[in-house]
Formats: C-alpha cells, structure tokens, sequence
C-alpha cells in the first residue's frame, strides 16, 4: 500500500512541485540598433523545451522555473541569454549579428553556412520580393540579383526570360527552377511569389554543378516559407491595380492617304486607292481595339505558427491580370500547405502541398494589326448591309491586307483551364548527431484543357473562314522525382569541419497529349463550341513522352579554422535523351576560398567585418533537348490517284535527325570577392567569370537543297564553341539615423557573349528580313549583331547619284532616283554587293545596372527599384513599314512629313516609293538601327504604416505604387525592354510584340 | 533506426541497379521512324505518294502560285490584281529589283523537298524486304521520273543547280556547287532513261492507278528535256515513240482538254491529281488564285489583250473563247445565270480578262468553292504538246512534212479545224512557235519557249519581245487600244521595260541560299 502511494506520489510530484516555484515572465523584445520591435522572436527556457515567441508588439509571455534562464533568438541577431531573478518583466534588446555570416543558404542537396561558401551564389530574400506585384516571381527579381537578367514579355501569363551571366547555350537558355529541392521545370509562373522565403541563385559552375546536367543555364533554388514555432502569424497582401499601354502615334486618314498616294506618284504610276477611302472616314483602330486599361489584383493570405513538434505554414493567393484588349486574361488560385513534423530527436517528416488552379483567354498577338490597319476603313460596313452572323458585318481593309482587329478581337476564342498539385514529402533521420540521411519523392501533376473555337464568317475572298472549327487539347503533365541525400556534418580536432553529401537521385517527366477538332459545328452559338457538336472532317491525335533522368552525385566541403575552404563537387547524370552510348554524362567542380579576415592580422580591424576571396572551376552539361532529335520521322503527305479521284495515304519524311548529336557542355571559372565593412552597413561583392560552352546546341537553318522538311531546314546542331565572358559588382549601403533609415543597392554587370567555333566554319545568319539576315555570329566575334550596308545620308539629286560611283566611275545604284538613300561601297571595288556589308549594331549591352533604393521615415516609406541596359543597339525593323508604308500599310504621324521631298527637306527618311527599287526599305543597313540603351523605373512604392494605437496592434501598410513607371531612353519605337528579346544569336530585333505595361496599385498589407 | 536505414540505403542502390538499363530507354512514341520503315510494299507505295503531292504540293504559295508567277514574266499574262500589294510578284512580272525573290524561294526550296522525298524512295526501296519485284522497279521509276520532273523545272528556271541525289547531312555538302546546265540535263536524262526502262504503259496500270507516271509520260518529258537543249534528233525518235505508241490521242472538241468533266482524258499523258472531298485538304488552287475578284477570285495572273490578239490574228475564235474570259463575256461552256455577262471588274483587274482554262463552271463547283477542294487536275504534258514540240524538233531537223503533219494534226482538232499550214523552212518554224502559244496558252510553257527560242537576228526570243524596244513593251505602251488595259494603270504598262538580255532568261537563285552557303553556290550573272 505505502509503496502503491509512493508511486503515485512520485508521478504526481513533478506536477506540482514546479508549479510552486513557476513564475510568469513578460517582457518586449526589441533591435538594439532602432528599438524596432521584433517580431517572432524564439523565447526559450534554457535546457527545456518550454518555449513561446514573440507576437506582433514584440511582447512575449511565458511561464517558467524561477532562476531558470531565458534564450531570446532570433535569425540575424546575436542570441541573448537572461537570468530570471525577481524582476519579472523582462525586456530585452537584441544585438544584430555584425557578420550575418552565419545566415544557412540552400545550394542544392543541402544547405550551408553563407561563411563557408566557395562559390557565386546570390540570396534574395521573399520580403524583398513582395513590394512588386507579378504573376511571375522572375518578374520582381529584376534588377535585385547580380548577373540575372530578367526580361519582361508582355501579356498575361507570359513568361519572362531569364538569363544568367550571359549566354553560353542557345538551346532553351532558361534556368532551371528547384522549388523546396524539387527540380520542377523552366517555368515558375505556378509559383505564388508570397510563398517564397528566400531565392537562392546559382551562376557559377562550381556551384551548380551539382546539377549536372540540368545545370547549363544556372540554377534558381526558392525555399518556400516554412512555418516557426509560436503563435499564429497571419498576413494578409492585397493589391489592385491598373495598366496602361503608351499609345504610338499613327497617322490618320488624311495623312495616311498623303503617304499612300506619294508612294505611287513618285513611282510615276496610279496609287492602288480604294475610292471607298475618300469618304471622309478617319478610324482610330488603337482606341476601337486597345482599351486605356486593364485590370490586375493580387490578394494573397499567409500563416505560420507550430509548436516543438509541428511547424506548418500555408497560404491562399489569388492573381488576376487582364490584357489591353476585350480578350486575354490569367487567373491564378494558388494554396500551399506546408508541414514539418518531429517525431523524435532523430527523425522528422513533413510534406510540402501546392495545388493549384490557371485560367486564361490567351491574348491575341494584335498590337502590329492595329498599327497597319487602315484608317480610312470603318470598324463595320454600313448597318444596311448587316447580315444574321456578326462576324461579317466587319469592314475589310480598304487598302492593305490587314485583317480587322476589332473583328479578330471578336472572334477570339481560345481559353484554358489548368489544375496542378506540387506534392513534396520527405522524412529525414539523424542516426548519429551530424549525420542525416534524407528521402524526397515530390510529384508535381498539371492537368491542362485548352479549346479552341473559329467561328465561320466572310468579310471579304481573303479575310473569311468558310467552315467553323472546334478544336479541344488535353495535356497532363505528371513529373515526378525521388531525391536520396546523406548529409554528414563534422569537425576534427576542433579545426577541420567536414560538410559532405552524397546523393542518388531519379527523375521522370510524363507528357500525355490528346488532341480533337472537327469542322462544320453548326452555328456560332456558345453551346454548340464543343467537339460533339462539329460534323466534318474529325482529326485527333495524342502520344505520351517519357523523359527520364538517373543521377549519382556527391559533394565534401572542407575548412580549415574557417579560414581556408575548398569544396569539391560530382555528378555523373544519364538521360534518356540521348542515344544508347552517349547517355551519360559527367559534372565535377572544385572551388576554394580564403577568408581574409578571419586571420590574425585582420581580425581585430572593426571596419572590415568580412573579406573572402573565391575562386572555382566546373562543368555542367544541358540535356535540354527533345528526345527525338536525332531520329528520321515521318509524317503524313496524301496524294490522290484513281478515276474517282480518291484520296490515298501518302507518309514522307517530316524531320531529318542529325544522327552526330551530342552532349552540350559548360566549363567556367569564377573569381570573387565578397567584402563587409563598417559594421555590415556596406556590403560589397564582386565576381569575374569566364563561361565556355562547348558542343553548344542550336536549330541551324540548312541549305534548302538538303530539302529538309523542317522550317528554314532548322536541324538541332552541335554548332561549335561559345564563350562569355565578364564581371559583376554589387555595392550595398544599409544605415539608419534617428528616424531616417536608408538602403541602397547597386547592381552593375557586363558579359561579352563572343562565338569561338563554328563546326562548319561558316558565320551562323539569322533573323530573316527580305530574304536576307539581320544578325551573323562569326567566329571569333561578338553574338548577334547586325550585319548589313552602311546608309549614308540621302541623295539629293541626280548629280549625287552620278557623281556615287566606283574608282572607275561605275555608278553603285543604278535603280536609284533622289530621296534614295546612299549605301557605301565600303570595299571600293565599284559594285554595292554582299561584300559591303558591315557589322552596324551589337545586341547585347556594355552595362546591365540595377539600382534599388528603400528609404524609410517614421512610419512612411519608399521603395524603389530601376533597372537598365547601356550600349546595346535594336535593328528598329518595325521602321520599315512605319515609314514606308509598304504594302499599303499604316505609318507614324511623321512619316509623311519626315519623308524626303525634294532638294533638302531630309537626309535620313528616304522618299516614298511603292517599288522601293534603291531598297530603301527592304535592305538591312544602318538605317535600322538605333541606341537601344534603356533605364526604367521598375518600381516606386511610397508605403506608410499605420501606428499601431489605431491598429489595435495589427502591423498595417498601406501602399501605392507605379510599375514601369517612366523610361528614359532614346529609341523611337514602342518598347526598348521588349525589343531586346529574341533568340540568343538573333536578340535585339524590335518586330513590334506585346509591350509591357505601365502598372499602378494599390496595396494593403497586415499583419496580425 | 541504424537498421532501418541500412535497410533504406541497401533497396535505393539495389533498385538503381536492377532497373537503370531500362529507366533511361524512352522510345519516342507515336512516331513513325524512317530508319525502320519501308519494310512492306505499302509502306514503300507510301513515301511514293508522299513523292507525288511533291509535284504541286498541298496549299497555293509553294508551287501553284509561283508557276503562275513566273509565267507573269512572259507576254501572255499580267500580274493583273490591281486592289493588292503587288511586291511578291513585281521581281517575275516587271523584271524590277532582283532581291525581291519571296514566291521564288518558295518554289526552289519546295522543288528541293521534294527531290529528298524522291532520293528517299530511290535509296530505300531497292532494300526493302518485299517479294514483288516488278513492283519494286516500278516503284523506283516512278520516283526516278519524279526527281527529273523536280530538277527540269529548276533547269529551265535557273539553269544549272547544285544535284542531291541521296539524303545527306549538312556536313555532308560543305562547299557545294552549281552543276552546270549540261550536268543538269545529263541527271534528268539519265533518271526518264531509266524510267522508261521500267514503267508500264498507260494501258498497262490498273485502274485504281490513274494519275500514276507512265512510259509516256517518261517518254514526253525526256523529248521536252532533249529538245530544250536543241537535241533535236534524240527529241525526234522518243517523242515520235510516244506519238506512235497509240496511249494517247487528241480531244476532238477543244473545250473539253481543261474540262473539270474530262480529267486524265486520252490528251493527257501527266496532270497532277486533285480531290474534292471535304474532309480533306487535297483539292487545286489555280482556279480560285486566277479567278475573277467578282466571282470568289484572288485574281492573279490575268491574260493579255497581246495574248488575245494573238489568237483573233491567227482567226482562232474557238481556242480563243476558251483560254481567255473578257468582263462582259458568257462563260464559255458555263450555261449558269452566274456565267451571263460575267464580271470582271476592270478596276480591279489590269486586264479584265481571266484565264478560262483553269475556270470551273458554276455548276461543276464544288461547295464550297473554297480553293482547297477543286479537282480540276492540272494538266502537266499533254499530247498537243507532245505533237507541237514533235513537229518544232523535225522542222529544226529539215523534216519539215512530218513537221506539218504533227502541226496539222494539233489545228486540225474537230473543235478547232483551223486550216492545214504548208510553209516550210522559217515560215514553218515561225508557225510552229504560234502554235506552241495558241494552243498551250497560261499552260506555262510560253516563258521557257521564248527563252529558250532563237530569232532570226541571233537574239533569244524574249530579248526580242520585252526590254525597252521589245515588240510586247512597244505593243502596250504605243499600239494598244485595249481600254482596259490602258485605263487601269494600277498596273504599269510599261512591263518588261527594265528587261535586260544579259541578265533575265534565267531567275535568280534565292539570296538566302547564296548566304548560307557562303558563297559556293554563285548567283546567276548580273543579279
């Protein structure tokens, strides 16, 4: 019996006897630096597991053991240790880690010590992201990470490109994105950027080399917010917003007919002039097609709370963005769950869950439409002449083949629907203290349908659609991987710390396609736009693709007392998209660095807090290939035979593979530097680097005798040996007096992207004008720059164009009249011809520079962001209709007072001609060419924070902001940002797409 | 928990062992792959089919529309569309910039693809697994007769072009050049000599197989290369063959050679095949791309009044109602209301005249009449022409009774019954030519024959018709009194005045080609 007592007295003793000597605590915590708040700080009771965080005020409250001691931490400050005594309100003030050295950075199969890094790796934090709105994460990174080169694409739901340190591959040159370790593809615009925790960026080859070869174009790695132990944190972020397109200024009726009849009265023949024009009808087709605004919001709820055993965050986000046009819209419902449970000292699970839902119209390509059309055509024919299908009553162009843009408005009608799930589960175990074994196996399923629907109508011989059309594809995507990673953590004799990893890895990319059209549905009618409802003419077609990926890889990270590092990194990657013999394929790496200012003679300096010096070397390969390249396909080519005139299946080759297909790979070195003074409120960093790929893949068009099938007989080629080459400088001031506090960031970077080798030794020519190329990439030069005739000036009279001649007085254009433009014979041999050709313009920038700017004042707060290219050139190609009319086509206001008119009235603008026989138009020369450099501002926020008295506590922010604010820039055309895309080697030609819209918002944050 | 994770580590290694081999194999699916097909005569009948629709291929802008363009460059037709841009085709039609070469592009690199198409049958099917040997060689020849008919047209437009003869990789021919005109021919020959050898009669094919090339049709072509090259005596023996093999015959009534009704008649010895099913796209663009604006036409390549006069000169009322269609006219042979008094609105169309023989009557059209589902054949070698060129071959040849007697033949057709011609020497030449542009008129044989002719004064023909003092410029900027054409300058009539000797009787090679070469394939002179 006494013993039974005894037992119970001694499980029931530990509950009381505590709570007889328990105390409750309270206390603020602050930042020593502004006595800001903090929030979330971990409050723990030293060698317990009792432990709260701080909330919104910074206030915490905790009941513990009396003279037990408190362990305030919190990421970036120095952890404080407190005494409980009598005193039972305890505030604290925590230091900020000088260093910040020690902040953790993911780097691919593991994470590391930002201290211990040997190679380039930007950080950009999720809370820097946030003041931009975008569909596209990409999209608010601009300008924030050095050497990434974001740029813009236009309409909703298009895709930035992103380009890292330059370029050194033309097959597919985007990143790849690894969402919480899962490589999940090119393409993030899944992704709710308000998820995000921090992006890390790989760029050189000695860091991503861990990816193989998956790694050729840089890897981008984003860690999604996870949850922290404490209270309940909510936020709420929402903003509403408008955008506009600048208007370019075209002609009107009246001055196009000037321009169109000249063109024809200075050919000495009778202007092509649909007498319809003369009615007086003046149609502005950008106000009747592009609206003044579109409409884009974003709101987006967050949480993150958890206790000692379970942390989970999560989120629901919502982004709409509409076109400038009637069609053409994304939406976008995202949510994540986010969960991480410990089930012991040694083992923890969790999964990461990401579903998600995509609607959009696609937005028709109608900008150059608009432009062309002629304005002296009604938007719809007279009302007498209406007819039942609406679709008819649009007015054909009365002088130029444009199709109606108000009418393709109309009957667009292309709209898709996506459901995905990013599903990452993983346990990990840590048997032994540093050594933790890890398993991931994430799934990421897309399921998309996307119809298409062309309604029958007749607006004239050569703008109608004699059959409706109904077309449906469905395309799943289920991916999936499974990551295996042993991560083992040590240090010997106090000196040597080890950090190594080993992994095995296996991927599979799953592309089932299924696609249906029929002709001849009925009538227009929105209930009839579905396959069942077509009846002619039934096609389907479908196939599944497999890609798969097996890789080994491993990684040992060594230093020295903290002072010396090296990291040595392999991979060996086999891909099925290779033929059996050449699939794999290997990636090693080796870095080092020393850190300066751990060493004796620097330690002791207080203005340096940190210099490192890096240097590396490695090799990653690009599988970013389709599978089928190398293979002789055949496709299907009917023919007829008979009396009957019956149709009989035909095949013949559709693609010719280029059965010499190989590996892609990338070599660089990279040196840097990075550097902390002044107490961490300067940061500098500075990289040089050298990329060089080899082996480098691309569509190479072919002489049209191989008679390849393929467009421009296009092959997948191993074309030769490109190399990029430059440096990259960032400068970070951070500093706060009294209220003021003030961030500026620098970034500046400069790549030369130059062509080494050519496997035919011939200059690789692309971008097609007028049957001839714009850019040629030779050996030993530069990429993509124009190549064509130097344009000097105009002639004024006959006299100059006899007197244009060779030493032996041939004349050079003999097709030449005055208002012509003068070509130079820059090898004097008498004939203007191909050899005359020069390069007149380079692509790419001297300088790309990001500035970002944040400044605060008491509650009120600004942020800026802008962002630049210098040195770079456009072959302004758009000038060639807009000024000349061509085809009966619509111009700018000026193009008919800027056109030459007589003895001189211009040297730059030629005359108008219809036949443009001197090929004024139709040449490429100098002509088209124009500075390119550009500096925008991206973003300005003013931002004010409501006091907390009035919020009751909640954390409010209030913002308004302008996106694309102003450029300035001394381009003519519509959008310097915009023109500067294109292919790699043929970059920089301005064909008028889709400008990027000017934003503004309005924005609420809160927290709670 | 050690345990359990030398477990976990053992099953990851093993399972990447056992099933990599297999993990990384992903066939491509859904594919047909060329370096397994041609195992069943079937699939060898296929690629050949696939070798056919590479004669006119499938849409308007390949072939269909450049022939038609290039014929622009003749005296017989105008560009004649006056409401659209016309700078596609002002390089062909006016003789204006050389670098303006969009439709000439087209049609060298479609030519090209479909030699490969041809050069795939040739090297495949010989190795093909296939009993049927007669079938084999067949197969062979039809593609031989093919890769000719692809390279005679690239001869006669660009004189001598670079020869693939087998698929190659572009490494394969760095540094290619032209073949001369010779070597050009030599290839073409030799592919109809071996055709000949080994394809059957006209009468010998099964039904099912109408359309297919024949001995005939081998045999004609070879006489057109032969005589294209002044062979006149090789000309002479195969085309006679041909004449005397008793596969073809005249149509007794005109009207019915390019009658929807009479496709793959007894004149025809090759036309392309067309389809008017609907369910699929294999129907003729020449009708809708030469029709009138006011009748569902985009209206390009419009006769001329030069043309028309021509006929009414020669008292030709008959062929000449049915070659050319004058706004204001009934359709000959179409008795529809649409027919009566038929609009051509001559606004809009350089010279109100259209082109009757690719014209479908109303109630022949199919519906809807929408430019990819005529089948009106397009008459490619007809037996007209094999007596024409029969009759110019034995003239050259100072066999000029056998040359009236082939001549006479052709004019003395039931529907036609034009008086028998009894010259002889130049007169009789100078008759045959007539002939040649009366009876195949827009049939694009003109521009090659006036390239290709020599005149008295010791010029090409053409030279002598365009350039600045031609008889065609001096016709249409001085003679003419044709309303139409002089009231619709949207159109210049001052076409073929930038003609230059030196430079035009050939087209030039697409500049794209010349660049990506890197200059081994050389530009014709004075482009």
């Amino acid at each position: 019996m006494t013993k039974r007592y005894l037992v119970l007295l001694l499980l029931i003793l530990p509950l009381f006897l505590p709570a007889q000597t328990r105390v409750t605590v309270r206390g603020k915590v602050t930042a020593s630096k502004d006595n800001e708040t903090l929030i979330g700080v971990t409050v723990k009771e030293k060698g317990t597991k009792n432990g709260t965080a701080t909330d919104i005020n910074g206030q915490y409250t905790l009941s513990v053991g009396n003279n037990s001691v408190l362990v305030f931490s919190y990421a970036g400050y120095v952890a404080k240790e407190v005494t409980v005594n009598e005193n039972h309100t305890i505030n604290v003030s925590l230091a900020e880690d000088q260093k910040m050295l020690d902040e953790v950075v993911v780097i691919g199969y593991g994470v590391a010590k930002r201290s211990d890094l040997t190679s380039s790796i930007s950080t950009v934090k999720g809370e820097d992201l946030k003041n931009t709105t975008a569909g596209n994460a990409m999209l608010s990174l601009q300008g924030k990470a050095n050497g990434v080169q974001v740029t813009a694409s236009g309409g909703p739901g298009a895709s930035p490109r992103v380009l890292i340190r330059g370029v050194t591959t033309i097959n597919g040159t985007d990143p790849l994105y690894v969402v919480d370790g899962s490589p999940v593809g090119t393409n993030i615009n899944f992704l709710n950027q308000d998820d995000i925790e921090s992006i890390e960026i790989l760029k050189d080859a000695s860091a991503s080399a861990i990816y193989g070869t998956r790694g050729a174009n840089g890897i981008i790695i984003i860690t999604t917010k996870k949850g922290t132990q404490g209270k309940n944190r909510f936020q709420l972020n929402s903003s509403v917003g408008l955008q506009t397109i600048t208007k370019p200024k075209l002609a009107d009726a009246a001055t196009y007919a000037l321009v169109f009849k000249e063109r024809y009265t200075n050919d000495e023949s009778t202007p092509l002039w649909n007498e319809k024009s003369d009615k007086g009808i003046n149609t502005d087709w950008w106000d009747q097609t592009v609206n003044d605004f579109g409409y884009t919001q974003t709101h987006n709820l967050s949480f993150q709370g958890g206790n000692d055993k379970l942390i989970y965050s999560g989120s629901l986000g919502y982004f709409q963005q509409q076109s400038q046009f009637d069609v053409g819209q994304w939406k976008r419902i995202t949510g994540r769950f986010n969960t991480e449970y410990t089930f012991s000292k040694t083992v923890k699970a969790g999964i990461n869950l990401a579903p998600k839902y995509e609607n959009w119209n696609d937005t028709p390509d109608l900008f150059s439409s608009v432009m062309r059309m002629d304005p002296t055509t009604p938007v719809f024919n007279a009302q007498e002449d209406w007819v039942a299908n609406p679709f008819n009553n649009y007015a054909r162009s009365y002088n130029n083949q444009t199709w109606n843009p108000v009418a393709s408005v109309a009957r667009e009608n292309r709209h898709s629907n996506e459901y995905g799930m990013l599903m990452i589960p993983f346990i990990s175990i840590e048997p032994v203290k540093g050594l933790v074994a890890r398993t991931q196996y994430s799934v990421n399923a897309r399921f998309r349908l996307s119809d298409e629907f062309s309604p029958v109508f007749y607006i004239d011989n050569l703008e109608k659609n004699d059959r409706t059309k109904i077309q449906r594809t469905a395309r799943n995507w289920v991916d999936w991987n499974w990551i295996n990673t042993l991560n083992y953590n040590t240090t010997i004799a106090t000196m040597h710390h080890f950090n190594m990893m080993g992994a095995f890895t296996m991927e599979k990319e799953g592309d089932y396609q299924l696609f249906g059209s029929r002709d001849g549905v009925p009538s227009n009618h929105p209930d009839l736009q579905y396959l069942n409802a077509g009846t002619l003419t039934p096609q389907s077609s479908g196939t599944n693709i497999y890609r798969t990926l097996i890789s080994y890889l491993g990684r040992i990270m060594y230093n020295y007392d903290n002072r010396y590092y090296l990291t040595g990194t392999y991979r060996i990657d086999g891909s099925s998209r290779f033929p059996s013999g050449n699939k794999y394929a290997k990636s090693p790496s080796v870095s080092v660095a020393w850190r300066a200012s751990e060493e004796a003679f620097l330690k002791d300096v207080e203005a340096i807090s940190n210099l490192k010096i890096r240097a590396g070397w490695g090799r990653v390969g690009n599988q970013n290939i389709d599978p089928d390249l190398y293979l002789n396909l055949i496709g299907a080519s009917d023919y007829v035979f008979g009396p009957g005139g019956e149709r009989q299946i035909g095949t013949s080759i559709s693609q010719v593979g280029n059965t010499q297909l190989g590996w892609e790979t990338v070599e660089d070195y990279n040196m840097g530097l990075d550097v902390s003074l002044l107490k961490g409120k300067l940061d500098i960093t500075a990289d040089f680097f050298s990329k060089k790929s080899k082996g480098m893949l691309m569509p190479k068009p072919n002489l049209s005798i191989l008679g390849y099938p393929m467009w421009a007989g296009e092959m997948m080629t191993n074309i030769g040996t490109m190399q990029a080459r430059g440096w990259e400088l960032s400068f970070r001031w951070k500093d706060k007096t009294g209220d003021f506090g003030y961030e500026a960031g620098i970034n500046l970077s400069n790549v030369k992207n130059k062509a080494l080798k050519f496997v035919d030794n011939t200059p690789l020519l692309r971008g097609g004008f007028f049957n001839d190329f714009i850019t040629r990439n030779e050996e030993g030069g530069e990429i993509s720059r124009f190549y064509g005739y130097v344009a000097d000036g105009i002639f004024q009279n006959q006299t100059e164009i006899n007197s244009h001649t060779g030493e032996h007085g041939e004349i050079l254009q003999q097709y030449a009249v005055p208002g012509d433009i003068r070509f130079k014979d820059l090898n004097r041999d008498g004939v203007l011809n191909e050899k005359d050709k020069t390069y007149i313009g380079k692509a790419f920038p001297d300088l790309t520079a990001g500035l970002n700017i944040r400044l605060s004042y008491k509650n009120v707060d600004l942020v800026s962001n802008f962002y630049g290219t210098f040195g770079n050139d456009i072959y302004n190609s758009a000038m060639a209709g807009f000024y000349s009319g061509a085809d009966g086509q619509n111009v700018y206001a000026d193009a008919y007072d800027k056109a030459w008119r007589g003895e001189g009235t211009s040297n730059f603008y030629p005359r108008l001609s219809d036949k443009d026989s001197n090929l004024n138009f139709k040449r490429v020369s100098s002509f088209f060419v124009e500075d390119g450099s550009y500096f925008r501002c991206n973003l300005l926020q003013l931002g004010y924070t409501l006091p907390k008295k009035i919020t009751k506590g909640m954390g409010v922010r209030l913002s308004a902001s302008g996106q694309n604010l102003f450029t300035i820039t001394g381009y003519s055309g519509m959008d310097p940002e915009r023109a500067g895309l294109g292919g790699v080697l043929e970059a920089g030609i301005d064909n008028i797409a889709y400008p990027n819209p000017r934003t503004f918002l309005f924005g609420v944050n809160v927290n709670f | 928990m050690r345990h359990a994770l030398k477990i976990f580590i053992c099953c990851t290694f093993l399972y990447s062992f056992s099933s990599c081999s297999n993990f990384l194999e992903q066939p491509v699916l859904g594919k047909e792959n060329l370096n397994t097909y041609f195992q069943t005569e079937e699939e060898c009948l296929k690629q050949l089919t696939g070798a056919y629709q590479g004669v006119f291929w499938d849409d308007w802008w390949q072939i269909a529309a450049p022939s038609v363009g290039f014929e622009m460059a003749s005296d017989d037709l105008w560009m004649g569309n006056t409401t659209q841009s016309q700078s596609d085709w002002l390089r062909t039609a006016h003789y204006g910039n050389p670098s303006q070469d969009g439709p000439i592009s087209n049609y060298w690199q479609y030519r090209y693809k479909s030699i490969l198409r041809c050069n795939i049958v040739i090297s495949k099917v010989p190795g093909a697994p296939i009993k049927n040997e007669t079938l084999r060689k067949r197969i062979i020849a039809e593609a031989k007769f093919l890769r000719a008919f692809n390279y005679f047209e690239l001869v006669k437009n660009f004189g001598g072009v670079p020869l693939i003869t087998e698929m190659k990789l572009p490494s394969e021919i760095l540094g290619i050049t032209r073949a001369s005109v010779q070597e050009t021919y030599k290839q073409i020959e030799q592919d109809l000599q071996d055709a000949i050898a080994d394809l059957p009669l006209r009468s010998e094919y099964p039904a099912a197989d109408l359309g297919r090339a024949t001995k005939g049709a081998a045999m004609g072509y070879l006489g057109k290369a032969y005589l294209y090259q002044e062979k006149y005596n090789e000309a002479l023996d195969v085309l006679g063959q041909v004449i005397q093999s008793n596969q073809y015959d005249l149509l007794p009534n005109f009207g019915d050679v390019w009658s929807i009704e009479h496709n793959n008649s007894i004149e025809s010895l090759f036309e392309v095949q067309y389809s008017s099913d609907l369910t699929y796209n294999l129907g003729g663009r020449l009708p809708v791309f030469t029709g009138s604006r006011n009748d569902s036409g985009w209206s390009w390549g419009l006769p001329t009044s030069n043309l028309e006069k021509a006929f009414i000169d020669a008292g030709d009322a008959e062929r000449l109602r049915w070659t050319i269609v004058k706004n204001g006219d009934d359709v000959a042979g179409d008795n529809t209301p649409e027919a009566k008094n038929y609009v051509i609105a001559p606004g809009q169309h350089k010279s109100a005249r259209i082109n009757r023989k690719f014209y479908i009557p109303h109630n022949l059209r199919p519906t809807p009449y929408d430019g990819n589902h005529n089948n009106l054949n397009q008459r490619l070698l007809r037996f007209a022409d094999v007596l024409l060129m029969y009759a110019e071959a034995a003239n050259a040849v100072g066999r000029d009774a056998d040359a009236r007697q082939a001549l006479n033949r052709v004019r003395g057709r039931a529907s036609v019954n034009l008086p028998p011609v009894t010259a002889s020497g130049t007169a009789l030449r100078n008759a045959i030519r007539l002939e040649r542009r009366l009876e195949l008129a827009l049939e694009f044989q003109r521009l090659y024959d006036i390239r290709r002719w020599t005149d008295d004064n010791g010029k090409k023909a053409i030279a002598n018709i365009m350039g600045p003092n031609g008889s065609f410029v001096r016709y249409n900027m001085q003679e003419s009194t044709d309303e139409y054409e002089r009231s619709n300058q949207r159109e210049n009539s001052n076409k073929g005045i930038t003609f230059q000797e030196n430079r035009d009787l050939l087209f030039p090679i697409p500049n794209t080609e010349i660049q990506l070469s890197g200059g081994s394939i050389v530009q014709n002179p004075n482009f």
